[in-house]
């Protein structure tokens, strides 16, 4: 799945840890959720000041999953 | 090959200075040191480096195959060109028969795009360099008509003698209304709110240049 793929391409650009990096995804009858973890020390990188680089990269997802008519949601686990 | 000179008072200062400029890391250049001893004011000594590195890794480059990444990632057609370089913004062009997407409402897209790839390039380094990316000129038009609001605003304002607030905008486009009105007479902007989004609020401020 390419949403999954375009998460784990921004997180991985974004933190220090790349290899830390991991993508869940939990698919219900109605939505898909992506679980992204990373490494502790990389959180802030992930979530940014007022949430800016986590609320972009939500922003990002929905523009392509409108695209292809789903509904995708992120989750940062921390 | 791309060669750069870079002066210091000291050689770890002028190392700091060229890795920064270029935001590199070491091990991503070569390094040769010019000790200059020129007599400078009284005697006073600068180093110069020459720094050379691959042309790949050059920033605007790099920004270049970052873009592109992403939007292939995004699954979104496009060409992307660099309009501009130099060490303090680099301004990037996405040409695209899927713009709508890349835009998104009132530029939302386009916007969320920018941060991710200004973070990623900037990241560790102490000095900010701008990524600037355009689409279908969607900046330039998008400034033409904040400029046009600010100035019609403006106007209503100095005759009303009443505050009018602005809708509430990213930090670039406040930057557009702020410089727009800088030296219109009687009018004073204000950013009020929290965050990366506020909202201008202009008023009435008579004797003001």
């Amino acid at each position: 799945m390419s949403e999954k793929e375009l998460v784990e391409f921004i997180a991985k650009s974004l933190v220090d840890n790349a290899d830390k990096v991991q993508v869940n995804m939990v698919e219900s009858e109605r939505s898909t959720i992506l679980e992204l973890s990373v490494d502790e020390a990389d959180i802030g990188k992930i979530i940014g000041k007022h949430g800016r680089i986590a609320k972009a990269i939500r922003t990002i997802l929905s523009a392509v999953s409108n695209k292809s008519n789903k509904r995708v949601l992120l989750d940062i686990i921390d | 090959m791309i060669n750069r000179e870079f002066n210091g008072k000291t050689e770890d200062e002028a190392i700091e200075l060229a890795l920064e400029t270029l935001k590199l890391g070491k091990n991503q250049v070569q390094i040769k040191t010019e000790n200059k001893s020129g007599f400078l004011g009284f005697g006073k000594k600068e180093v110069s480096i020459k720094v050379s590195f691959e042309e790949d890794l050059l920033f605007g480059n790099r920004c270049l195959m970052l873009v592109k990444n992403l939007l292939e990632k995004m699954d979104v057609d496009a060409k992307i060109y660099l309009l501009e370089e130099d060490d303090e913004r680099v301004v990037i062009e996405i040409e695209s028969p899927e713009s709508a997407i890349i835009i998104g409402k009132k530029g939302k897209n386009l916007e969320s795009i920018q941060t991710i790839i200004n973070v990623i390039m900037n990241k560790n380094f102490k000095t900010w360099t701008k990524v600037i990316i355009d689409i279908g000129n969607y900046r330039m038009r998008r400034e033409r008509n904040l400029k046009k609001i600010a100035i019609d605003i403006a106007r209503q304002v100095k005759d009303d003698k009443k505050p009018v607030f602005l809708e509430p905008m990213n930090p670039f486009e406040r930057r557009i209304i702020h410089m727009a009105l800088k030296d219109f007479d009687d009018i004073e902007t204000i950013s009020e709110g929290d965050g990366n989004i506020k909202r201008i609020k202009v008023v009435y401020q008579q004797g003001k240049v």
